[in-house]
């Protein structure tokens, strides 16, 4: 009876909480492509963006090294 | 390698987030803040490197390899601070520790710089929109650090490039494979020949002493693989370091040069027991840190400043082997006392190879039968003959350098014309027509202006042969017939230490009254039409990146190469710094590679300027029936 108990018990229980952890997975899937994706798949939003950020080489700097 | 726009170092491209990469979350790998809604908050704790930062969390989440990354070559690059700390004293180290943090550990990389970025050292952003790619991109990764020797070598900006890639194809991970890669290097490792998963040429070619080729079997294990079949290399010397007034961190080479010497083994270990390598000249110098402390070195002499080598441009058939006496017997060839410099005579004693050490000369030799009659000796001049000739009356110099270089000291007398910043020797590559040598009319004004006439005797020089030989070439069209390059270029001038000159000097317009050899140009139209012609040979002299089709030209539609040719690099023509194989070796290797006078000889470029280059040196070494294709790649379509 205990076991049944428990068994009835799983069985309401866990379809809702799989169903919560998949939603805010999902969810939190589209989040993270919204804000890190949005831009960075947006050439033109990124050259809006985005400065020249040169690596400073010396003038001094000579040969190949 | 071309530039990246800062847009395009960091954009991802949708394949990527269809990838299994593509899967994770940014922030898993990156960190930041993903509910953020600028810029700034978003990029807050955003670590831009996480595989060199934090290799074990992030790539070894899944990852096992990224268990000994950070104790890799790549990553620490171990081997340095072993040869800086003997040479140094207990007093001196750590200041030039300081040294080696601020510029020989600038370069490491980690799984990131190999799998999806350009690394940190070669200007960063993705290869390929973020996508990862299990093998490392040689163009972008690979040779975008390892440029100056493996990358040049390979790839026949410096010599004719590479076996392994020409005829086979081969890429830099069919080497050197993921084991030597991840491989974690011991503690105290003496250099990186000692990784036990290190590269060997007997990985793949074994069992040499019971093959059918003699000196395989006369050789074997006496001397290192790359003696018989690399070619020159570059050798650098002198590095010094420094921070400049910005607070950059600089080094200065102070001289380089192609070359090549076999000395005496300074590492004999069971994978490389070899008593004769091939050594190249390291930068390492006994002032290199003198900027962070004065005499750094006080046991310089503990470690040869010539190393052994592994050139990355190796030949089945080269100069060395292609007759025993190019080698046996060959002083110049084998590093003597005379090639030291005074402060490290000492340090390469154990490499060097004393007069009755060289291996004596043959007595019977197969002949190789090289027919330089038809050697147009004229077309090259020493400096010793330029030196003694600077006042003959009809002589013109021309400088083919750019303008800066000019203006920082030329040969007295020389006028400024760099064939590559010049107009009105060819057309605009950005018009609509094909980009080729101008007309008459433009030509015979352009050269007119430069003071030159057609029948003037013509020396020009650079500081990259290929530079003065573009020019040369159009000046051949032209139909000047006494023309010449200066052997060695500046470069010899200078080591001569003849007069330099900073002022520009005047001279007149001259009619230059052009007689152009049209037939020594062909366009596409023709080339298309003779694809099967067997008597007609295309030689390709670009590089090999681009004439194996792994990255285009700017100019071009896209990579590629004309069916047919014959992939031979420009810079097997020319060496590096401007000096000129003798006509015999140069002969003997184009009629190696099969491409012999008895043919009608069509070089092809991309723009036209390095087939022109090329011509000027076949038609020195006495081809009698070379063709320009002009138009080269860029105008080549399907």
């Amino acid at each position: 009876m205990k076991h049944e108990t428990h068994h009835l018990s799983l069985r309401r229980t866990l379809p809702p909480i799989l169903c919560a952890a998949l939603f805010s997975l999902l969810l939190g899937g589209t989040v993270y492509g919204d804000t890190c994706i949005t831009c960075h798949t947006d050439e033109d939003l990124l050259e809006e963006n985005l400065a020249e950020v040169k690596t400073k080489t010396s003038a001094m700097q000579a040969g190949s090294g | 390698m071309a530039p990246l726009e800062p847009q395009e170092k960091v954009l991802v491209s949708e394949d990527f987030l269809d990838s299994t990469h593509g899967e994770l979350a940014c922030v898993d790998c990156h960190g930041g803040d993903d509910t953020a809604d600028d810029k700034e908050s978003a990029h807050e704790g955003f670590d831009p490197q996480p595989s060199i930062n934090n290799p074990q969390e992030t790539c070894g989440e899944c990852h096992e390899e990224a268990e000994t990354v950070p104790q890799s070559l790549h990553m620490t690059l171990s081997t340095f601070p072993g040869y800086l700390e003997k040479r140094a004293s207990e007093d001196t180290w750590e200041k030039v520790d300081h040294g080696r943090e601020r510029h020989c550990a600038a370069c490491h990389t980690s799984c990131g710089g190999c799998h999806v970025s350009r690394p940190k050292y070669s200007g960063k952003g993705f290869v390929n929109g973020h996508i990862f790619s299990a093998k490392p991109d040689p163009v972008n990764q690979c040779t975008a650090c390892h440029g100056s020797r493996v990358g040049n070598e390979f790839f026949g900006a410096r010599g004719q490039g590479d076996v392994h890639l020409r005829e086979y194809n081969m890429s830099c991970e069919d080497c050197h494979s993921a084991e030597e890669m991840h491989a974690a290097a011991p503690e105290g490792l003496e250099n990186r020949y000692h990784l036990e998963e290190a590269a060997n040429c007997k990985d793949c070619h074994q069992d040499l002493q019971y093959g059918s080729v003699r000196d395989h079997r006369i050789h074997n294990n006496k001397v290192q693989c790359q003696v018989c079949h690399s070619q020159t290399y570059v050798n650098c010397y002198s590095c010094h370091t420094g921070t400049d007034e910005e607070g950059i961190a600089y080094f200065i080479n102070n001289h380089e040069f192609e070359g090549m010497k076999i000395g005496f083994n300074p590492d004999r270990i069971p994978s490389n027991n070899y008593k004769y390598v091939i050594l190249r000249h390291v930068p390492v110098d006994h002032k290199l840190f003198d900027y962070y402390i004065k005499d750094g070195f006080p046991r310089f002499d503990v470690a040869s400043t010539w190393k052994r080598a592994s050139p990355h441009n190796i030949q089945r058939r080269t100069w060395q082997n292609a007759n025993c006496n190019n080698c046996h017997g060959q002083r110049d060839l084998f590093l003597d006392e005379s090639d030291l410099l005074d402060y490290e005579i000492k340090a390469n004693i154990g490499v060097t190879v004393a007069d009755d050490q060289i291996p004596p000369k043959r007595a019977r030799v197969m002949p190789l039968n090289i027919d330089s009659s038809r050697v147009n000796a004229s077309r090259v001049v020493t400096v010793e003959w330029l030196n003694e000739h600077l006042d003959d009356d009809n002589l013109v110099i021309l400088d083919a350098r750019s303008e800066s270089d000019y203006e920082h000291g030329h040969i007295p007398g020389a006028i400024s014309l760099d064939p590559n910043a010049t107009e009105g020797l060819r057309t605009d590559p950005y018009s609509d027509t094909a980009l080729t040598i101008e007309e008459d009319e433009t030509l015979a004004e352009t050269l007119g202006e430069y003071g030159i006439a057609i029948d003037d005797h013509i020396v020009v020089y650079a500081k990259r042969g290929m530079d003065a030989g573009f020019l040369l070439g159009i000046l051949d069209y032209a139909g000047a017939e006494n023309i010449a390059i200066l052997d060695g270029g500046i470069m010899a001038w200078e080591l001569a230490d003849y007069e330099l000159s900073n002022e520009e000097p005047d001279w007149e317009e001259k009619t230059f009254a052009i007689k152009s050899r049209k037939n020594l140009i062909v366009d596409t139209e023709y080339l298309k039409e003779n694809l099967d012609n067997p008597d007609m040979k295309i030689v390709d002299v670009r590089v090999m990146q681009q004439s194996t089709g792994l990255v285009g030209h700017g100019l071009a539609d896209r990579p590629g190469s004309i069916p047919g040719s014959v992939k031979f690099p420009l810079p097997g023509l020319f060496m590096d710094d401007s000096y000129l194989k003798s006509a015999e070796e140069l002969l003997w290797v184009l009629r190696e590679r099969n491409i012999r006078p008895n043919q009608t000889i069509v070089v092809s470029c991309n723009t036209g300027n390095w087939a022109a280059a090329a011509m000027f040196m076949l038609r020195y070494l006495g081809y009698p029936d070379v063709k320009l294709h002009d138009e080269s790649w860029i105008n080549w379509e399907d």
